[in-house]
């Protein structure tokens, strides 16, 4: 019970006795060479087996030529974790960075924008989620859309259209199955031509007459969340056969795999709507920690993983994409069943929240979770994303 | 706290110094070991190294205890006054001071944080008052039952009543989980019974509304429209949600064993001739029970209902495990707030303030206790 508080307290204490070493003196630390056959430390989060094997494969190929060591550690909570080593002042040197967290580290002045000096091709619309102020800070390994997950042992032909998915969720007791989170129900108000953030993040857009078309339209769907079908996320509530279609991204086909091997489903693009297709995009990428004392061959690391070769093994067997258009066809021939997500990366938009913005998530997600259970209208939800948006962006 | 609860015990009762003259005559009376003791409590020299001694032989846990509680806990105190991320060094340029602003953020400025904070102390208060009364009314029952000379297999009973207390919350939330599921035991039992169940764990609403609902009061009243800590009165008055009030049912569930043990090892250490006194002056067991067995558990029930106390107000791993906060943030408490603050949205000073809000509150509750349990 006092965990939360212990955790707090460690924190604070352990960036107290790091924060001597490791942030009196970064710019010695940086100057000195990078010696051949230095040891860098990488921080990952794993969806599994699969994925933990392709990195540590990756890892020894890297070692194989010499270059330096790599030590990985798989991080079991990595928002945690990497608090703690940033602020311990002894970082790994890198690290995955969920693009909803880029900013936040870079208010914090943790990453290094290394982006640039790799020199790799990948999508414009991911190096844009990855440049704040102009600084292209890290480099995407890869990247995931949303499609719709449709059971074909439940529905016949797979809806393309808003019209004909609502004629099919009316076929089934539950239709669909959604996590009610505000990076899933925003694919409804992409397609209704709304979205809640200007371009430049700083005015929110909530309470539009297009979004609220698309929440609309959601609720007339009468989409389930996956607890009210007691489930744990709508994956497992879809693998189980307790509603016909979800909203889910590239994860879903490692993860059929593995929980649901016998499920018979296919993922399509998701319906248009009004204003066309639409759908959000997900990435991830190498983060470079600032106070790294081994930038040069950290950098030597995120080019030899990004290479075309390390690129597809990496994205083999659990679902994202490679970052790397080029490579569009070759990953596609491993994985026939993927069209869907990747026709997606056409059109998809990447979610930008600016810094600090995690509770203005976290509270719309009630909302969404009371507009979905039927206790709250769409302008009430788009109305407290406003309210709350605004005390953070001013 | 033992020696309160074991007025018997005659150790207890000793002060330090008779302790320590004692100590080494345990060993055996007549042994010139103790001699030598007694003559070096004498000597004034002697003494001061003496207690050179006992300094170095706390100073293990002087240093662990400093190292790991006093210093944190300081440091989070300094922290609760300044705005930081938790990404850098807190003493880097990232973190600076900002005097109140953490406390005024929580309690008065309205904004997403006075929310969640109003709905965390809301949530918990119901926690409290739900799962404290409860648990040690059952564990005192319990205790009775077990201290009964006639029941058969006692050890056993002993044994199974515990054993929730020393299995893993975690395991325990999990499997509570499974029980709360739709399709689940709890859902199944209802049914047989023709009761509709419930998606026990993703229900918000609240036991207070639900009530009301049944008497076509579904919406705010006027007279509760108003707001405090950016939270209507309406609000307020949720009660627990249908989730929160599963989670209690855990948490009475697992914690009933230790204090029943407590209870148990008090009843063994009253005195048997005030209940035989009693009996004689013919009291019947009910007598008995209100005017004999319990005001002599005063010490007892004071311990168990602190512990409970300071227990039920930091409540966290339930959460974490079975809801985080949810649904519609309705089992959000404080110390789950702190470790979202924390870990989640990046504001450590706000985590840290959170943290000593809710020391004050606990030392609140704990005196308020003391004195309606207090001896007239």
């Amino acid at each position: 019970m006092l965990r939360a508080l212990i955790a707090v307290l460690l924190v604070v204490s352990v960036a107290a006795c790091g924060g001597g070493e490791g942030f009196d003196k970064p710019e010695a630390s940086s100057a000195a060479s990078p010696a051949q056959g230095g040891e860098l430390r990488v921080l990952a989060a794993s969806s599994g087996n699969v994925e933990t094997e392709a990195l540590q494969n990756a890892f020894k190929a890297f070692e194989a030529t010499g270059k330096g060591k790599v030590k990985l550690e798989i991080a079991t909570d990595l928002t945690t974790q990497l608090t703690t080593a940033l602020a311990g002042g002894n970082p790994p040197d890198l690290f995955y960075v969920p693009v909803e967290n880029v900013r936040d580290l870079v208010k914090a002045g943790a990453l290094e924008p290394y982006g640039d000096k790799a020199g790799i091709e990948v999508y414009p619309a991911l190096k844009e989620a990855f440049t704040v102020d102009g600084a292209y800070y890290c480099v995407p390994k890869d990247f995931s859309t949303l499609a719709l997950a449709v059971n074909t042992s439940m529905v016949s032909s797979p809806p393309t259209t808003w019209e004909e998915l609502k004629a099919e969720v009316r076929k089934h007791e539950v239709g669909l199955t959604i996590a009610p989170e505000l990076v899933r129900v925003l694919v409804f108000m992409q397609q209704a031509g709304g979205f809640v953030l200007s371009d430049d993040l700083k005015q929110a857009t909530g309470d539009t007459p297009q979004n609220r078309q698309g929440l609309a339209f959601l609720r007339e769907l009468g989409a389930k969340t996956p607890k009210q079908l007691g489930a744990g996320w709508a994956g497992e509530a879809f693998g189980k056969g307790k509603a016909a279609m979800t909203i889910e991204g590239n994860w879903m086909l490692g993860a059929m795999k593995k929980d649901f091997p016998d499920l018979k489903w296919q993922a399509v693009e998701l319906p248009a709507g009004p204003a066309g297709k639409g759908t959000l995009a997900f990435t991830v990428c190498w983060g470079m920690a600032a106070a790294s004392k081994n930038k040069e061959l950290a950098l030597e690391l995120v080019k030899f993983l990004m290479s075309d070769e390390q690129q597809l093994a990496l994205t083999r067997g659990f679902g994202p994409m490679p970052a790397t258009p080029r490579l569009r066809d070759k990953w596609l021939e491993a994985y026939p069943d993927a069209k869907a997500f990747i026709a997606g990366a056409e059109y998809a938009k990447t979610p930008l929240w600016p810094a600090g913005f995690k509770p203005v998530i976290d509270e719309t997600n009630t909302e969404i979770d009371k507009l979905l259970q039927g206790s709250a209208k769409p302008e009430q939800v788009l109305q407290a994303f406003d309210e709350a948006a605004k005390g953070v962006l001013e | 706290m033992t020696g309160s609860a074991v007025p018997g015990d005659p150790g207890m009762a000793a002060s330090p110094e008779a302790g320590r003259g004692r100590s080494p005559a345990a060993g055996g009376g007549k042994s010139p070991v103790s001699g030598r003791g007694k003559g070096r409590a004498r000597g004034p020299g002697i003494r001061g190294r003496e207690g050179l001694w006992g300094w170095l032989f706390m100073a293990p846990a002087l240093v662990i205890l400093g190292l790991f509680m006093v210093i944190p806990i300081l440091l989070a105190l300094w922290v609760s006054f300044r705005s930081w991320s938790g990404l850098e060094s807190p003493f880097g340029p990232g973190s600076q001071p900002v005097g109140l602003d953490n406390y005024a953020e929580l309690l008065v400025e309205p904004g997403l944080a006075q929310r969640d904070f109003a709905r965390g102390l809301r949530n918990n208060l119901y926690y409290v008052l739900g799962v404290v009364p409860v648990q040690t009314a059952i564990a005192f029952f319990l205790a009775l039952v077990l201290h009964q000379k006639v029941l058969r297999a006692r050890g056993f009973f002993r044994s199974a009543f515990y054993f929730p207390s020393i299995t893993s919350s975690v395991a325990v939330a999990l499997v509570f989980m499974a029980i709360f599921q739709p399709n689940g035991v709890l859902n199944r039992t209802l049914e047989f019974f023709g009761l509709d169940g419930s998606v026990w764990l993703d229900d918000p609403r609240g036991l207070v509304h639900i009530v009301l609902g049944w008497f076509g009061v579904s919406e705010a009243p006027g007279f509760l429209q108003g707001r405090f800590m950016g939270l209507s009165w309406w609000d307020w008055l949720s009660g627990p949600s249908v989730t929160l009030t599963a989670i209690m049912a855990i948490a009475v569930w697992t914690t009933i064993g230790t204090f029943m043990l407590m209870f148990l090892a008090g009843l063994q250490n009253l005195p048997r001739d005030v209940d035989e006194a009693a009996v004689v002056d013919g009291a019947n067991r009910w007598q008995l029970f209100w005017r004999i067995t319990l005001p002599q558990m005063r010490p007892t029930l004071f311990l168990v209902l602190t512990l409970g106390i300071i227990g039920t107000w930091q409540v966290f791993d339930q959460i974490f495990v079975i809801s985080d906060g949810g649904p519609q943030k309705t089992s959000l408490t404080p110390a789950y707030l702190v470790y979202v603050f924390g870990f989640e949205t990046r504001q450590m000073g706000l985590a840290c303030a959170v943290a000593f809000l809710l020391f004050l509150v606990i030392v609140l509750f704990t005196l308020l206790q003391r004195r309606l349990l207090r001896e007239r």
